[in-house]
């Protein structure tokens, strides 16, 4: 019989059992360092969206000892709801303007800030543009409620001297509206015009230069050497644009109109507030968010779906 | 190499365990230090008490409560009263719900008489008179019966009035005498005229209600014109708006923004921006903004009780705040009764009055030369909120049940769209009154 030097001993050594011990310690590991994460991702993330289905089920208030089992009449009760429907409808307006806007414009933006990339004016420029997305919405809204006073704001000032008729802003139906697109524009532009120029930057200098060799414009430039190479960012940007623009256009109504007038600025997420934080009515609350996490939810799958497959990830 | 491998893995691995077991126990370590307080809330070992007081109130009133709050404590050495501030009474009676559910609610909260309704039927709660060491004759001897009953719903004292405040007019007197109008108006039919020579005078909008979301002052202009906006009939509730007196009320209104271009609605913030620059010459509001329009001092206010419809009788409810005391352990109900208690003393709501220019909620101080009739025969500019809170004072309409506040957006959209948007007043009021009545019956 050869000795090869495989053969277990009939008791593990305490330096096998040691080996073991930390074999089985090294193939955890991964899981460990992840732990942490998950477990904040399962606690603040998973566990309240499961928590939301069985609320959506109930009649209650989070206080009262009686919590009544409705099925899905919470759901039912949305869809007969007017204001409902106007906050759908509304969310359905914000996504159409916004995105859109939000996507191209900051793309628009950088390319222009492009050339002076390398000037003093930039970080100015820079500092300017990306101030509203850190300026705490509780602040500025002093400063937009008196641009939008009908009475002396600098907007009606403007339109009065070009001869224009006073507006009240926040309270005309046809102009609260936009007013709320402006605001939540003017807090996520600067966000998005970072990334842009961000992405223009790492465009390789050496793919540009055997362009211009071969006689590229600068539209060709864009359109065949920059833009194909920063798709990725543009596709982050449109998607992280569509799921959190909500947000925004909700601290734009909180702060300026609270849904009015009469409900033609309100969205699905100040209705869920309004529902779930006012008059404490916890299942239709939930009913409201499970409904926006179905459409943003649908939507982001059908982005990654459909245009995915046009980013150049190099 | 694979020896020198299995020591770096090793020393990861060990880190990683370091450091999860740090991530799990920092914060149980951390909660191990306490508050750095040196009394906690409730009840101590050493006997001593701690409880928060929430209140949702201006920075100014807030200063003024954290000043009384501090003698409390001072004089009190058993006791120590944490006053923790919020933005609004929405804000308030949001943080209470919470508390209610996580069942950690303070001992005493300063909650709106506009959420009287929903804390009576939702939170649990002592109600006045079960207090410890609560005293029934104290309270009916100092407390004039209209004052009480802003803290009742059905005959039970769920609330302890305190802070009392009714909506008035303020007006620019620069502004009028330029117009040449002698006085504020008395009647609404009269305000509209002023209101048509003021934007003569100026070229823009002169007056604004300014309650966007909400009816407050509306709500005096609406039922002091024979209706009531919110009736409990013992087999449910009557909303009332769509009677002949809102309907004539919102056409009023509705013709001063439409019409005559004399009136405009704007936000709060928006009408104190515009009235403290000089822009807007007649608002109605309550006290905080005419005293800040005295403190910057660029023209001189003038203050008026709200108008009445002529031939009827004037309503005015009363908004503000009480002392609400949750169901809480017994030694923190006693102790927060003893802040209350302190806090209604005649000294201190001399201090108070004087401090806030708010009206004492206790009868017989405010034309005591002892307390403050020398403080309100100076300040007359707070006289018609005292004027308001005797025969006229109302309680401020609290929306019952989990739709009362979907029921009163109902009412403020249809008031919206008759007086922005044109819509016809009669058929726009009844749908909206049957609407909300639906939601109120539900």
């Amino acid at each position: 019989m050869v000795a090869t030097g495989r053969e277990q001993s009939a008791t593990p050594t305490p330096k096998s059992l040691r080996q073991a011990t930390y074999g089985s310690l090294e193939a955890l590991s991964p899981y460990l360092l992840v732990l942490p994460v998950l477990t904040f991702m399962g606690l603040f993330v998973y566990w309240p969206l499961v928590y939301s289905v069985y609320l959506s089920t109930l009649d209650w208030n989070f206080v009262s000892p009686v919590r009544e089992f409705v099925g899905l009449e919470n759901f039912l009760e949305l869809a007969r709801d007017e204001a409902f429907r106007q906050a759908l409808f509304n969310t359905g307006l914000y996504l159409i303007v916004l995105v859109p806007l939000l996507v191209l414009l900051p793309m628009g933006l950088a390319l222009l800030l492009w050339p002076v990339r390398r000037s003093r004016a930039q970080g100015i420029y820079r500092a300017v543009l990306f101030a509203p997305t850190v300026v705490p919405f509780a602040v500025a809204a002093v400063v937009w409620l008196w641009i939008f006073n009908p009475l002396q704001g600098i907007l009606t000032q403007v339109l009065i001297a070009a001869g224009g008729d006073r507006i009240n802003w926040l309270q005309n139906p046809d102009t609260a509206f936009w007013c709320i697109v402006a605001v939540a524009a003017w807090k996520v532009l600067g966000f998005n015009l970072i990334l842009y120029i961000a992405a223009l930057e790492s465009v390789p200098r050496d793919y540009l230069d055997a362009a211009e060799l071969d006689g590229a414009g600068q539209w060709a430039l864009f359109r065949y050497v920059r833009f194909p190479l920063i798709t990725p960012t543009c596709f982050f940007v449109l998607v992280t644009t569509f799921i959190f623009i909500s947000d925004e256009v909700f601290a734009a109504i909180n702060v300026l109109t609270r849904g009015g007038p009469f409900g033609k600025t309100t969205n699905l997420l100040y209705y869920l507030y309004e529902r779930g934080f006012e008059s404490f009515q916890v299942g239709t609350a939930s009913a409201t968010a499970l409904v926006l996490f179905a459409a943003v939810i649908s939507v982001t799958w059908l982005q990654f779906r459909f245009l995915e497959r046009s980013v150049h990830y190099g | 190499m694979n020896q020198q491998r299995k020591i770096s893995r090793r020393a990861l691995l060990k880190g990683s365990l370091a450091a999860a077991g740090g991530a799990v126990l920092a914060p149980a370590l951390a909660a191990c230090g306490g508050e750095g307080r040196g009394v906690q809330d409730g009840v101590n070992p050493n006997g001593k008490i701690a409880i928060e007081y929430w209140i949702g109130v201006s920075q100014d009133t807030t200063t003024a409560f954290q000043s009384l709050i501090d003698e409390f404590n001072e004089a009190n050495p058993n006791v120590t009263v944490n006053l923790k501030s919020y933005p609004s009474y929405a804000d308030v009676a949001q943080a209470l719900q919470t508390a209610a559910a996580a069942r950690k609610m303070p001992a005493v909260v300063g909650l709106g008489y506009k959420e009287l309704r929903y804390a009576a039927e939702l939170i649990p709660h002592a109600n006045i008179p079960d207090l410890p060491g609560f005293n029934a004759g104290w309270l009916e001897q100092n407390f004039a019966k209209a004052i009480l009953d802003l803290g009742k719903v059905n005959g039970t004292q769920h609330i302890m009035p305190f802070l009392l405040g009714t909506p008035y007019l303020f007006y620019n007197a620069d502004a009028f005498e330029q117009a040449g109008l002698s006085g504020p108006p008395r009647t609404w039919l009269e305000l509209r005229d002023h209101a048509r020579r003021l934007t003569d005078e100026i070229g823009r909008p002169s007056f604004s209600i300014p309650e966007e979301g909400y009816m407050w002052a509306y709500q005096s202009f609406i039922e002091s014109n024979g209706v009531r906006l919110l009736e409990d009939t013992g087999s449910g509730y009557r909303v009332g708006i769509d009677g002949a007196g809102g309907v004539e009320a919102l056409q009023l209104m509705a013709g001063m923004i439409l019409e005559d271009e004399t009136a405009v609605l704007v936000d709060d913030e928006q009408a104190a921006q515009s009235f403290q620059s000089g822009q807007l010459p007649l608002i109605t509001g309550a006290g905080a903004t005419v005293r800040a329009a005295q403190k910057q001092g660029n023209f001189n206010v003038g203050s008026a009780p709200l108008p009445v419809w002529e031939g009827k009788q004037k309503r005015v409810p009363v908004a503000g705040n009480g002392f609400f005391v949750p169901d809480v352990e017994p030694e923190r109900q006693a102790a927060a009764w003893q802040m209350i208690e302190f806090l209604n003393e005649p000294e201190t709501l001399t201090r108070w009055s004087e401090a806030t220019g708010y009206p004492p909620p206790r009868s017989g101080l405010m034309d005591d030369p002892q307390y403050l009739k020398a403080f309100f025969d100076e300040n007359r500019i707070l006289r018609p909120e005292l004027e308001q809170l005797g025969d006229e004072a109302v309680p401020y309409i609290s929306w019952p049940g989990e739709n009362g506040l979907e029921a009163l957006e109902v009412l403020v959209d249809a008031r919206d769209r008759i007086i922005t948007d044109g819509q016809e007043a009669a058929p726009t009021l009844r749908e909206a009154a049957r609407r909300a009545e639906d939601l109120l019956n539900d």
